[in-house]
């Protein structure tokens, strides 16, 4: 297991030093002087050359990525000019947010969507399951930009249940869960989708398994081997859901973050690029990269750790 | 067999996995018909996407405009059809390009194997390690909205979903006896591909690519809907439900409309995607 925690960690640098240059170099393709892009076209050539040496932008490329590379290493991910202010602190400030609000929604998503996935593979086939399924590819087509609106009209606006802005004051920790419900909502009804489909394919299958039969042969009640033998090796694959969505999470925490107006990274994706604040931009595709790469190696590990046929590798 | 006899096997085939099937001739007719109608935008749409009728600003649907009109004025009906088109040439050619590009990669990392297989997959896992909305967000704030631009990033994250489908059948058929006597033959190795591996992932490739046209409609959408779509006045969904946002108290057709279409895009395409992979998957192809 430990030689399996090892490799995994080591598979797991290159990929992030890779995306770290990838970002990197993209952003610096962008058309134009970034000085003259943040000063605008009226500032004098003195103030562009000293935000040219202020940004490093005056040395070659190849000495600015190495500097970039060294202080990503030591944890820092630079300054925003338009800001004045450390990019750490501008992330730090907003992360707990971002993370609340995911976690909220996974939670929900895996609640409901576990119970409709077995229900639906238990009665395979039925009226039930095919309008669990359709449900199901509905939840994922939603754009969440869209279901966010939808929503937002529906319990805010109309019911006026929830403001219409969560902007949360984070020492109230009633306002804090008020605030939380909608967007969390919006990420979890769209998560619900995914946790209804691979906990449905993931029970189907087993349940195919020559052991359930032997179980079923041997008089077994039908909910014992449901839940002892079927379902117990089903959630293996689920837990893997996570790690297997995160790009659709991500996409939709942004959106989310953004229908609802609540702080965040994805607001602050979109400041960003409102103020052309190409390092800030920079900085938050690489915490991103850091997140992925982590989640994917937590959900990896997890599964080394609950399936005994990759721990005994 | 010669080339016509393989092509009129493969219709054949395609038709029983249809018929297996049910939904994926609902998505298939679904998709259908919103290709049309965005194919035949210019004759259809009762009016120039951008002519701004200013006396008439987010009037409300009506006999004159069915869908009404938003802030500037403009025929919401006559912006969902040509905003279609936007969608679906995005979303077609970002993958048919994935498609491509990431069908010979997977095949010839699998084919040729050591180093070039490693680098090849290791580019590959990279890149999917980027969620496609970012990539299109950065890709497009760097570079600038416009088509090419959005299909370059949605592309690139789709060409390793693209080469892992490829690279697996690939090398199971590298093995086999009949490939190792075309070898013997003397066959290009491009020709080896081409008719006796490619064939084999013809229904896979269908599958991800209808599946992987929804997420990239969708992103598109996502992306205009976040200020990076193609530049307005064009019509675009997302960028229409953008606009309507605005007004989305008085005028909730302006946004809600545009919206419904998307979803009703996307969905169509997951439809027809999943109905094929069950069709297609040996397991679930026996017991019914």
């Amino acid at each position: 297991m430990l030689q399996y925690i090892i490799k995994r960690l080591l598979l797991a640098i290159p990929i992030l030093v890779a995306v770290v240059t990838l970002v990197f170099f993209v952003v610096r393709m962008a058309p134009g002087d970034p000085a003259q892009v943040m000063l605008g076209d009226s500032a004098s050539q003195e103030s562009l050359i000293s935000l040219r040496a202020e940004l490093g932008l005056d040395r070659p490329v190849i000495v600015q990525y190495g500097e970039f590379l060294l202080s990503i290493m030591k944890g820092d991910l630079g300054d925003s000019i338009i800001r004045k202010q450390s990019i750490n602190t501008i992330i730090a400030d907003v992360l707990p947010y971002t993370i609340e609000l995911t976690f909220a929604g996974v939670l929900l998503g895996v609640i409901i969507g576990l119970p409709f996935g077995v229900f639906s593979a238990v009665y395979r086939n039925s009226v039930a399951d095919y309008i669990t399924r359709i449900g199901s590819l509905i939840g994922l087509s939603f754009p969440a930009f869209y279901s966010g609106i939808l929503l937002l009209l529906a319990f805010s606006v109309y019911l006026g249940w929830f403001p219409v802005v969560s902007d949360p004051d984070m020492d109230n920790l009633g306002e804090r869960l008020h605030m939380l419900v909608l967007p969390a909502m919006n990420l979890g009804l769209i998560m619900m989708a995914y946790v209804v489909r691979s906990s449905r394919s993931a029970l189907l299958e087993t349940l195919g398994e020559d052991y359930i039969r032997t179980a079923k042969a041997k008089g077994l009640p039908g909910f014992i081997v449901l839940y002892k033998h079927a379902l117990k090796n089903a959630l293996i694959p689920v837990i893997t859901i996570v790690g297997l969505y995160i790009g659709v999470l991500v996409g939709n925490s942004v959106l989310t973050e953004i229908v609802f107006n609540r702080p965040g990274l994805g607001k602050l994706i979109l400041s960003a690029l409102d103020e052309r604040d190409y390092n800030l931009l920079q900085g938050l595709m690489v915490i991103y990269a850091f997140i992925i790469v982590l989640v994917n190696l937590v959900t990896d590990l997890t599964y080394g750790m609950v399936d005994p046929r990759i721990r005994k590798q | 067999m010669n080339t016509l006899a393989r092509f009129k096997r493969f219709g054949v085939e395609t038709y029983h996995v249809f018929n297996r099937n049910k939904t994926s001739w609902v998505g298939l007719l679904l998709l259908t018909i919103l290709v049309l109608i965005a194919a035949l935008a210019p004759l259809i749409a009762p009016y120039d996407p951008v002519e701004q009728h200013i006396v008439q600003r987010l009037q409300s649907p009506s006999t004159d405009f069915l869908l009404g009109t938003d802030y500037y004025g403009r025929d919401v009906l006559s912006r969902i059809i040509w905003g279609c088109r936007v969608s679906f040439v995005i979303g077609s050619v970002s993958v048919a390009v994935a498609m491509f590009f990431g069908t010979i990669l997977g095949s010839m990392a699998g084919y040729k194997g050591g180093y070039f297989d490693s680098f090849v997959m290791g580019v590959m896992d990279v890149l999917m390690s980027i969620p496609t909305l970012l990539m299109g967000l950065l890709i497009v704030a760097i570079l600038g909205p416009s088509k090419a631009n959005i299909i370059i990033a949605l592309a690139l994250t789709m060409i390793p979903r693209f080469a892992r489908i490829a690279r697996a059948p690939t090398i199971a058929a590298k093995s086999k006896v009949y490939v190792e006597a075309c070898q013997a033959m003397g066959f290009s190795d491009i020709r080896i591909l081409v008719v006796h591996i490619f064939p084999n992932i013809l229904g896979e490739l269908m599958v991800m690519g209808s599946m992987w046209m929804a997420t990239a409609v969708r992103t598109e959408a996502a992306l205009s809907f976040i200020g990076l779509g193609v530049n307005p006045p064009t019509a675009t969904l997302g960028g229409m439900i953008r606009e309507g946002f605005k007004d989305i108290m008085s005028a909730p057709w302006a946004s809600l409309y545009p919206g419904l279409v998307i979803l009703l895009i996307v969905f169509a395409a997951n439809l027809l995607g999943d109905g094929l992979r069950d069709a297609l998957d040996p397991k679930l192809r026996n017991d019914k």
